[in-house]
């Protein structure tokens, strides 16, 4: 599942489950490229919930989760931050952490 | 007009390509635009998938995604619930695999790691994927590299298109033009030409600033451009910033030499902001022919 979320809807939204939280930018290029590895993964894994959370659209999510630059992902479990990795990441790098998030 | 001295002949781009071609790491195709396509749909979709129980009769397939518990000595396979998409093998390829063909409420005895892992089957639910349309590309809210809303599905794949196909020619650019600049240095880069390049810049940003942000840059507060830029005011900034446009004259007339264009008019970079971009743009159509030309060849 795919969503976009305002931060005021946040913490309902990711509260149960596995989450990817993606803090972008539509101006950004890196967020771009890694929409489209992102994208590839939730198709081919449906279970995986995907939240696009534009920062600023929703400045409030920069001070909250201290983002620094985009794109951040922050991989959450059950509402609560498990990791993050920032800039663009390969299709591996990211299944492996997210294998590593979901499944310990 | 630059007044910067260039004292080169035309510069063989062809040679400094092929040199190019000769690194291991060379890109020699543009990318596939029917692959991009599909993966354009992919990511439309990707918010509109849905899963659906099969019918009891049927088993697991690759791309299901399977609920099931498992019972294991090791921790990672003793869970009451665990759910994955079978085939990828983000929880464990050979487990995953050992699913296919099994119907609910089945039984499995099976292995991972080495160690035997008893698997119950809970749910198998199938993905349906709808056609991508307009409505769906609209909503992701994406802009295009001019900054207009993408609302189609066409407009979407092209636009898919357009960022890969610049992100391989920006590469291929700066990988073929490294050593052009390193053999065709600038020496004495005029000091009329670095204060053009710095009244357009520090008007491009002024304008800019107050356009989108509503801050005029000169009334700013000294925190408030330390915090911004690390200087503390936007003269100083833009001062900050002259090594960059040596860099900028250097790239102008190279890049003027090679596409054959005189610096003149429209396209004087000491008159219009925007003339080393739309050069670059030129090079990146340039590198584009010169790949083109060898997959001819």
């Amino acid at each position: 599942m795919t969503v976009y979320i305002p931060e005021e809807e946040f913490d309902e939204t990711v509260k149960e489950g596995f989450w990817i939280a993606d803090f972008c930018t539509d101006h950004c290029g890196p967020c771009k490229v890694l929409d489209l590895v992102l994208g590839e993964i939730i198709y081919d894994n449906p279970e995986i919930n995907l939240a696009k959370c534009d920062i600023e659209k929703s400045p409030a999510y920069q001070e909250r989760f201290e983002v620094v630059g985009t794109p951040t992902l922050v991989f959450m479990m059950d509402g609560e931050e498990k990791a993050r990795i920032s800039g663009i990441q390969s299709r591996e790098a990211l299944e492996e952490l997210i294998s590593s998030v979901m499944f310990g | 007009m630059l007044k910067t001295p260039f004292p080169y002949d035309p510069i063989d781009y062809e040679a400094y390509f092929d040199a190019y071609l000769g690194r291991e790491d060379a890109v020699k195709t543009l990318p596939d635009r029917e692959e991009l396509r599909a993966l354009a749909r992919k990511n439309i979709v990707k918010g509109h998938i849905t899963l659906e129980e099969i019918p009891a009769d049927e088993a697991v397939a690759s791309g299901d995604t399977v609920s099931f518990s498992c019972e294991s000595t090791l921790p990672k396979y003793n869970k009451e619930k665990i759910t994955v998409s079978i085939g990828r093998g983000l929880f464990n390829r050979p487990l995953e695999d050992a699913l296919i063909g099994a119907k609910k409420d089945e039984v499995l005895e099976t292995s991972a790691d080495g160690e035997p892992v008893r698997v119950r089957i809970l749910s198998i639910r199938r993905k349906l994927v709808p056609e991508p349309t307009d409505e769906m590309a609209a909503e992701m809210g994406v802009k295009d590299m001019r900054q207009q809303p993408v609302t189609t599905v066409a407009g979407y794949e092209e636009m898919i298109y357009e960022q890969k196909r610049m992100e391989v020619l920006g590469a291929v650019n700066y990988y073929v033009t490294e050593p052009i600049f390193r053999d065709h240095p600038v020496m004495d880069c005029a000091a009329e030409d670095l204060s053009a390049l710095a009244d357009l810049e520090e008007r491009m940003f002024y304008e800019m600033f107050l356009r989108d942000e509503g801050i005029d840059l000169y009334k700013e507060s000294k925190e408030a451009m330390q915090a911004r830029w690390g200087c503390d005011s936007f003269r100083d900034f833009i001062a900050l910033r002259y090594d960059w446009y040596k860099i900028k004259v250097q790239q102008c007339l190279v890049y003027a030499n090679i596409l054959g264009i005189p610096l003149t008019g429209e396209m004087d970079p000491t008159k219009r902001y925007e003339v080393l971009s739309e050069l670059t743009l030129k090079m990146y159509d340039r590198a584009e022919e010169a790949m083109k030309k060898r997959s001819k060849e």
